[in-house]
């Protein structure tokens, strides 16, 4: 029975070619629209190499610090009373006058507050993402650099190709050997392999190639760099301003209890005491802000500029949630109105196959398998059109340096849904024009 | 072999009540072939319907073969009709994306029979309707008579005791319609079918053994 249903279900499609392209169409672009935002989501925040303890990281990039001064409003009220003036006054403390600053770390406070945290089991202070021209054979290269210290490469699991990381030696010995990535390699050196030892200059010094690293393939400032060379290569004060300066901080939380972390950076910086105006340009800061956060709520907190970053992440996950649901919900009411006037239009053979014998459920089976195998070939067209558009977007860099994945995982449960709603639009319209009279069914011409 | 006591259809609306058929009392013979006329809308093809278990009465008692079957819930009517009952409808209403043999073996999908049955009994129909050579034809590709006589063949290929023709010719010419009647009374004389038909046609209800007329729902 099944095989005259699939021989109908294909006929019906290729006759009715305006409904199956418009049904196809809508298919496989939810579908390809749906995978390339799990695609996405999964590549910018999956854990996976150099952040596969993404879930155990506090990012802390950047300081914020206001000088908040109390003010007092005052407001005089008139009035004539039986002819005589009288006069009232009333007055209103606020706290509005707050002149705020953020900027990265400086090294020296870095160094002297969040060197020892108990919640803490690692942590890099980094300057992420210096730019430098370079030319090879007349070819200008624009090279990033990011300054690390030896726990760098322990927090962020890069794949190494060849060579070493850098490590405490070359950052106590304030050595100029630098870790590189094979992108960087190949464009600078022709070539990933024997370049261990060759010198590099780069900002007019010479770096020792010590090790070739995998590029990340994600969007993240702390990992984005292509040249990787010890921190204590920099001056001590190197761009400082009382607190502020050009670093960034990244702790591994003990036990992946990332909460403690966030808790005992707050701890510390509330007994920070402010600085003096004059090292500070003359404001008096009188409320110091760390802004520790896990790599999501960083990204929601920029996405939203609300001050708890907590909350910027739930708000970014619902509308996530939100568009993925509209995304699919859509497209599925669509075709339930699609499927709907289809169906009818095969009333009379609904009156028909009954008068013959067959009971609703076989009319419901009938149909139903009919959008399965529409849903089917349009969940094929869709991962198709995934498969292109990820690999447009990794050739051409259209993410930057973001590198989708195509996760079969994925792609099997998109696959599923896509069933699924094939199964509800195909179910809804089903069932209605199954339960029709048969003599009713019969009177459509 | 088909018995209806006290038929009545009544068909209500909010405001309005009205009698399709009134207290119709039937009894038909194995073999019969028996027509049924009577001017539009005196209540034939609900009368018909009825009979095919396509409708239920609003009050009465049908039985057929032995069996009484107003009574039967959804499912039970769904087989019965399959395994006893043959329709051929005006308009034919053959499913165009299906080939003629797929149309001719639609009944037999809801029989638990192989592939290779239900071509052969198929093929027989068709055969036994001189539409062998158009097998693998659609449906838009055939005449308006060789599309009834596809109709016929899908009525006869679950081998039912009874065909019920809703003005089977009376979307043809005369010429067309005459073979379509000489098919039907072929199968009446020489598989013993019993058969119901209604027509509009005097000269096609005179072909057959018994005559009934309705007028406005009643037996005349």
């Amino acid at each position: 029975m099944f095989s005259n249903y699939l021989k109908l279900a294909l006929r019906v499609l290729h006759r009715n070619k305006f409904f199956t392209g418009i049904s196809l169409f809508g298919i496989s672009f939810t579908l390809t629209i749906l995978m390339l935002m799990v695609a996405f989501l999964h590549s910018q925040f999956g854990a996976k190499n150099p952040v596969s303890k993404t879930d155990d990281l506090i990012y802390m990039r950047h300081l914020k610090m206001a000088m908040v001064q109390n003010d007092t409003i005052w407001a005089k009220d008139s009035t004539q009373v039986e002819g005589i003036w009288k006069y009232d006054s009333t007055f209103q403390n606020v706290n509005n006058n707050t002149s705020t600053s953020i900027s990265w770390y400086g090294k020296k406070f870095l160094d002297s507050y969040f060197r020892q945290l108990h919640s803490a089991e690692k942590f890099t202070f980094i300057v992420p993402s210096s730019k430098f021209n370079v030319y090879i054979n007349s070819v200008k290269l624009d090279i990033t650099t990011s300054y690390v210290d030896e726990q760098y490469f322990d927090i962020f699991d890069f794949k190494l190709l060849e060579g070493n990381f850098i490590s405490k030696a070359d950052v106590d010995q304030k050595a100029y050997m630098a870790v590189i990535t094979s992108e960087l390699a190949k464009k600078y050196f022709g070539s990933t392999n024997g370049i261990i030892g060759k010198q590099m200059l780069v900002d007019g010094k010479n770096f020792t190639v010590k090790g070739v690293i995998e590029k990340a393939k994600m969007v993240n400032l702390a990992i984005n760099g292509q040249l990787f060379v010890p921190s204590s290569i920099l001056p001590d004060d190197v761009y400082e301003t009382g607190y502020f300066g050009n670093y960034m901080a990244v702790f591994l939380a003990k036990n992946g209890n990332i909460d403690a972390v966030k808790a005992e950076i707050k701890d510390i910086v509330s007994r920070v005491p402010f600085l003096d105006p004059s090292r500070t340009n003359g404001i008096a800061y009188n409320q110091i802000e760390a802004m520790p956060y896990t790599f999501q709520e960083s990204v929601a907190k920029e996405t939203f500029y609300m001050d708890d970053a907590s909350v910027s992440l739930f708000y970014l996950r619902w509308i996530v949630f939100a568009l993925i649901s509209i995304f699919i919900l859509v497209p599925t009411l669509n075709l339930i109105n699609l499927n709907m006037s289809r169906i009818m239009d095969r009333s009379a053979e609904i009156g028909v196959r009954k008068a013959f014998g067959a009971d609703s459920n076989g009319i419901l089976i009938q149909f139903i398998f009919e959008n399965i195998i529409l849903t089917f070939i349009g969940g094929l067209l869709g991962m198709i059109f995934t498969i292109l558009l990820i690999r447009l977007s990794n050739n051409l860099h259209l993410l930057g340096e973001l590198v989708l994945e195509f996760d079969i995982l994925f792609f099997a449960l998109s696959f599923f849904i896509t069933i699924l709603f094939g199964i509800i639009s195909g179910f809804i319209p089903a069932s209605k024009m199954a339960k029709v009279h048969i003599v009713e069914a019969l009177k459509y011409k | 072999m088909i018995t209806l006591q006290n038929i009545n259809k009544l068909y209500r609306t909010d405001t309005i009540e009205t009698t399709a058929l009134n207290n119709i009392n039937l009894q038909v013979d194995e073999g019969e072939f028996l027509s049924i006329m009577g001017p539009s809308g005196c209540g034939k093809s609900t009368l018909l319907n009825i009979i095919g278990l396509l409708d239920e009465p609003s009050n009465g008692k049908i039985e057929i073969k032995g069996h009484t079957v107003s009574n039967y819930h959804t499912k039970e009517t769904a087989k019965f009709r399959n395994e006893h009952l043959g329709f051929i409808f005006q308009s034919f209403h053959l499913i165009p994306e299906l080939s003629v043999i797929d149309n001719v073996q639609l009944p037999l999908l809801y029989r638990n029979l192989s592939q290779k049955e239900r071509n052969q009994m198929a093929s027989v129909a068709l055969e036994s309707v001189g539409l062998n050579n158009r097998m693998e034809h659609f449906p838009s590709q055939l005449s308006g008579g060789q599309k009834q006589r596809v109709a016929i063949a899908r009525a006869i290929v679950g081998k039912p005791s009874i065909i019920l023709a809703d003005e089977p010719t009376g979307n043809l010419d005369s010429v067309m319609g005459n073979e379509i009647m000489n098919i039907l009374l072929q199968l009446n004389q020489e598989n013993k079918t019993t058969i119901i038909m209604v027509t509009h046609d005097e000269n096609m209800a005179h072909k057959t053994h018994r005559l009934m007329r309705l007028y406005d729902g009643r037996q005349l």
